[in-house]
């Protein structure tokens, strides 16, 4: 919302500076967004006349004037065609900066004659659309002055952020109305005159809808004439950055802006008998933005005899405007249901400032006043002849409400005395009968008492606010941090990202079977389409940009929701890890390696803690042949292994990736309660085995072979080598571990090392086939 | 025996090994070595001479074999240090590789958050990203026709069952369902990603909130300011923070509010806790008594407050981060350089 300072103080006697309102408008919840003071920003422009335009001599499309800007003759280039002898122009001297391009001014060569300046155009000043040529200045236009003050340009411009529930400060008195309350000057009286009509409007109206229109007041004026605005009318709409158009539809405008009241002007001799609010039905409507709007059975229309000639409450039709012939008028001021106008300007996607005020509700209270403020309005710009007021519907009603004067001091912690309050809510223009207030008919977003309490509390100011300790509470038991898991993976070399929840639907096909009901139907873009069933192809797309530009042997992680279904259990946390390139790079101390999947899979187990068993088993993205999954009990925690192949071709990555994911299960899990420690203090003994093996006997079963053994003397079983080669049987391999022997109680003999020594033997021997090698 | 002494000195001169000394020790001190035969001599001498003659042989020897440990202990220092300088290596080589990780921004500002939080006594709650039209908006008191609803620029996905379902456009619904799980009072808090369909400069379709909600008997606006004050002079770590409450308006809160706090912008980099400027960091309110009811709480017995804050913009200022939308294109040189060391 936008308007000027010197507008504002036709609805405020106030002498608060314009800091003093700029404030104050923020701190009762008016938030100022901007002030744009011309005043300022074109204090350095001045009047001027170019005594004499010509060609540049080295460029046709150039002029070469000289222009005189009261005490001397600067030679200026300049562009503008109508750049002419005696022309007076508005002139940007050297150091004066452009204000919407922040370009400043500089003595110049241009195609190597000398420039001192510059002619400006309106749209180089902010003053409008019109950058085609210079701005030409009336012959009377005092040479040497300043631009600002003849133009009467120093009229600060205040742009506003209304939250939607204060749709009685779309209006220029609006706002007054609440500085005048919260004591920055006192709301000046509108005046009303009733204009009396003197003969019936031929044009009736019907309302068949009241729920959704419950007042309508129309007018009918004859003879008018839709001239150009005045000058005081057309300056008041530019300076909010409104063109103006003809008198007629200026008024409604400026209505609008001022009084936050909008209002419609048919030409009555294009309507078609008379008005009904009703219903569209499969219509059409070309509407005064040019478009072409179907219409349906949701869609409240203003309608002749014949067909609608508005979209209730958002835009007139193009047929029934008026235009530079119009002659005879009906004036539309109208009430519609808030709901209503927001749905239909919702569904066909039209933005007007008539929209925005009936969806934020506008003062049903002030239509009659308003119809007839419209009329003089028109009368005295337009002239012709009203008509008797057409009043249908509802006469409004004030609403009332039950208030607790306690209640501010109970919500807010303000002490505030009754007195105070009275007087407040009176200057918002509540009328107080004993516990009843009367809401006024601007403040529809009022109907509780806490709405009460919040006037009170901004007008007498949010700064009141005691500081008081919150009392202890009762804790709740907390739950495991997912920091420790970040910390632990960070520490592992991993760096942490944060990709979007969503993902390429085609992407997504590769990895999981996609369900229709996590397809956005309206992404930002069709790579963000789907919301993704695994981490891993973000941290996939995110590997590929970076090694696009150049970077290589990363390690990503995310924690972060997946998706396999909308309902709340099916969007459980996850956390995936890739890694790629070298685990070791090239280096002046040890061998280079490249990562595989048991730096992965050791990623998988840190965060975890636990004793797992692990499965060949992995979700379709992963290379059959090389991934796993990490089970506890029959619950999966997590998968590892090497990026599919063909993923890996999709994706257009060319190096290994291997990467891990965590299910939620896992990141919620402790850690296992501990069995009690017994230290010994006796000799640790170890044994090494080499077994020869089938060459798909996996590492796990061997360990198992030998923990089913249940021996309490062995501690720890370490695996040291596997090797395939000289030496071993086709379709074997070697499989060589150190056992640890301890007992708690005695130094072992060698009869009970042997003893253990021959059980896993024979025990690997029974569960795998496996003999021991000799040496 | 002067001549023997004489003939050690001139010999220790000559020694420049272990070895060497090795062969000056035998050729004087061993069983047939020169001091040795002096003893020999020793039982042939009259007794009256004996006792001097054998001092003098003692003191002899005594002398040789200190000296034969000093120049041994200064050989075997000498060689020692020979030997270290030998193994001397290149100390300007570069470390083993290591590969630190990062800890992403956005985390990090959610942990510091959450755990000044939790310190004061809230509790931590989640909910999901995909939420319904009902605890997104509904419960919430945003009216379904409500220009509010329209400020959110919502994502949505297929119908289920019925329900209009989208991607939460705040964390704001969390309220909702730690309400409806249990009785009051509630001290929770919670952060999570939250959704918008716009992307410019300024706008991700995705970013963070992080929420605080404290429902109870007798709260009210002077325990928010509290709480807010406490919460962010934790967070940035001032002992001195000026804050500032605007009038303000969301569909959940009544009497609602925005929270400045005060700025320096006269520098090239904005100065939190300085200055006269004020720049917004949160949305606050006592809860509206529609949304308690729609949690199954008796709004006349049960009053409070909630506040909700974007996490990218705490990360930003805090951490002097300049432009949102880098948070999510996991640009490695970005994540090493704005990511936290554990």
């Amino acid at each position: 919302m936008k308007f000027t300072l010197s507008w504002l103080k036709e609805h405020l006697d106030t002498n608060a500076s314009l800091e003093e309102i700029c404030d104050k408008l923020t701190m009762i919840g008016l938030e100022v967004e901007e002030v744009v003071d011309r005043s300022k920003i074109l204090a350095p422009f001045t009047i001027a006349e170019i005594k004499e335009a010509i060609s540049h001599p080295n460029a046709e499309k150039l002029k070469l004037c000289q222009v005189f800007t009261g005490k001397e003759i600067l030679q200026i280039v300049c562009g503008a065609t109508n750049a002419r002898n005696g022309l007076k122009v508005v002139l940007a001297p050297i150091d004066s900066i452009i204000p919407t391009n922040q370009m400043k001014i500089k003595a110049t060569k241009i195609r190597g004659v000398e420039s001192n300046g510059m002619l400006c155009s309106a749209r180089e000043l902010g003053l409008g659309e019109d950058g085609e040529g210079i701005i030409e200045l009336p012959g009377d236009a005092p040479i040497g002055t300043s631009f600002v003050e003849y133009a009467k340009l120093n009229d600060p411009v205040i742009e506003i952020a209304i939250t939607p529930n204060r749709g009685d400060c779309l209006g220029v008195r609006g706002i007054a109305r609440d500085l005048g309350a919260s004591g920055s000057g006192v709301l000046k009286p509108l005046k009303i005159d009733s204009v009396k009509g003197n003969y019936k409007s031929p044009i009736n109206v019907r309302i068949e809808t009241p729920d959704q229109a419950p007042l309508f007041i129309g007018r009918y004026i004859k003879n008018v004439k839709n001239i150009e605005s005045p000058d005081w009318l057309k300056k008041k709409l530019e300076s909010i950055g409104l063109n103006p158009i003809s008198a007629l539809v200026d008024i409604t405008n400026y209505l609008t802006f001022d009084l936050g009241r909008p209002a419609h002007v048919y030409d009555a001799d294009k309507l078609n008998g008379n008005l009904k609010i009703r219903l569209a039905g499969n219509e059409k409507i070309i509407a005064l933005n040019d478009k072409e709007y179907e219409l349906n059975k949701d869609i409240l229309v203003i309608a002749d005899d014949k067909s609608p000639v508005a979209i209730a409450g958002i835009i007139g039709s193009k047929d029934s405007g008026c235009g530079p012939n119009t002659k005879n008028i009906f004036l539309e001021i109208a009430c519609f249901k808030a709901e209503t106008i927001a749905r239909i300007g919702r569904d066909l996607q039209i933005n007007s400032d008539s929209r925005y005020r009936f969806e934020r509700s506008i003062d049903q209270g002030f239509m009659l006043n308003a119809a007839e403020h419209t009329t003089k309005l028109i009368m005295e710009i337009c002239g012709g002849e009203p008509s008797e007021l057409v009043v249908v519907g509802n006469e409004y009603r004030p609403r009332t409400m039950k208030f607790n004067y306690s209640c501010a001091q109970k919500l807010t912690g303000i002490k505030v005395s009754d007195d105070k309050i009275k007087s407040i809510l009176d200057l918002l223009g509540f009328q107080i009968k004993e516990k009843e207030l009367i809401i006024p008919s601007w403040r529809n977003d009022i109907s509780i008492e806490e709405d009460i309490v919040e006037e009170i509390a901004r007008i007498v100011g949010y700064d009141s606010l005691p500081l008081l300790e919150m009392p202890m509470l009762d804790r709740k038991g907390t739950k495991i941090k997912k920091s420790d898991v970040r910390k632990k993976l960070a520490g592992r070399g991993l760096t942490e990202v944060v990709t979007f929840s969503f993902m390429d639907q085609k992407l997504a096909d590769l990895f999981t079977d996609i369900r229709p009901e996590l397809v956005l139907k309206n992404s930002i873009s069709l790579e963000l389409n789907y919301m993704r069933p695994s981490i891993i192809p973000n941290l996939l797309t995110a590997l590929k940009n970076n090694s696009s530009r150049g970077h290589s042997n990363l390690n990503l992680f995310e924690i972060g929701p997946v998706f396999n279904g909308v309902a709340i259990d099916k969007q459980p946390i996850q956390v995936a890890g890739i890694r790629s390139g070298m685990a070791v790079p090239k280096n002046p101390h040890d061998k280079e390696r490249k990562v595989d999947i048991y730096d992965v899979k050791a990623d998988l187990l840190a965060v975890i803690d636990r004793n797992v068993s692990l499965v060949r088993e992995a979700p379709k993205y992963y290379h059959p042949g090389r991934s796993g999954a990490v089970k506890l009990g029959k619950e999966i925690l997590g998968y590892f292994g090497e990026i599919h192949p063909k993923i890996m071709k999709y994706m257009d990555i060319t190096e290994a990736v291997v990467g891990f994911e965590l299910t939620e299960y896992a990141l919620n899990l402790r850690p296992a309660s501990k069995k009690a420690l017994n230290i010994s203090k006796f000799q640790i003994v170890t044994r090494d085995f080499a077994f020869l093996v089938d060459k798909n006997v996996n590492a796990e079963s061997i360990i198992k072979s030998i923990e089913m053994l249940k021996e309490g003397l062995i501690q720890e079983i370490e695996i040291f080598d596997v090797y395939i080669g000289k030496n071993i049987p086709e379709g074997k391999k070697s499989f060589a571990f150190t056992i640890t022997l301890q007992a708690s109680d005695r130094t072992l003999t060698d009869q009970e090392i042997n003893e253990v020594s021959s059980k896993i033997i024979k025990s690997i021997s029974e569960d795998v086939s496996g003999i021991l090698r000799d040496n | 025996m002067r001549e023997i002494k004489k003939k050690f000195d001139e010999a220790l001169r000559d020694v420049d090994s272990l070895s060497k000394l090795e062969e000056v020790r035998i050729t004087f001190l061993s069983k047939s070595g020169l001091v040795s035969e002096q003893l020999k001599k020793l039982a042939s001498l009259p007794p009256e001479e004996k006792k001097n003659f054998g001092a003098q042989i003692n003191s002899l020897k005594n002398e040789i074999e200190n000296q034969v440990d000093k120049k041994k202990e200064e050989l075997e220092n000498l060689e020692l240090e020979k030997k270290l300088q030998h193994e001397s290596i290149d100390i300007t080589l570069p470390i083993r590789p290591e590969n630190e990780g990062k800890i992403h921004p956005i985390s990090k500002v959610i942990e510091e958050a959450l755990s000044i939080l939790e310190y004061m006594g809230f509790e931590v709650a989640t909910g999901p990203d995909i939420e319904d039209d009902y605890h997104n908006f509904t419960a919430l008191n945003f009216p379904e026709y409500h220009p509010a609803r329209e400020m959110h620029d919502t994502f949505f996905l297929p119908d289920s069952d019925g329900r209009k379902i989208v991607l939460r456009t705040h964390t704001s619904p969390v309220q909702i369902r730690a309400m409806k799980a249990g009785p009051p009072p509630y001290r929770i808090a919670c952060a999570g990603r939250t959704y918008r369909s716009d992307s410019d400069m300024t706008h991700s379709p995705m970013f963070h909130q992080i929420e605080g909600l404290y429902i109870d008997k007798n709260i009210n606006m002077g325990h928010l300011k509290h709480c807010l004050l406490q919460f962010l002079k934790a967070f940035f770590e001032l002992d001195d923070l000026k804050l500032r409450f605007r009038p303000s308006f969301f569909p959940f809160t009544e009497p609602s509010a925005e929270v400045d706090i005060g700025c320096n912008r006269e520098g090239a980099r904005l100065e939190i806790g300085k200055g006269n400027d004020w720049l917004e960091v949160l949305g606050c309110g006592m809860v509206h008594p529609n949304v308690l009811q729609n949690a199954g709480i008796d709004s006349k017995e049960w009053q409070g407050f909630a506040f909700g804050m974007g996490v990218e913009r705490l990360a930003m200022l805090k951490y002097g981060i300049a432009d949102l939308r880098t948070f999510f294109e996991s640009d490695i040189r970005w994540l090493k350089h704005y990511g936290f060391s554990i």
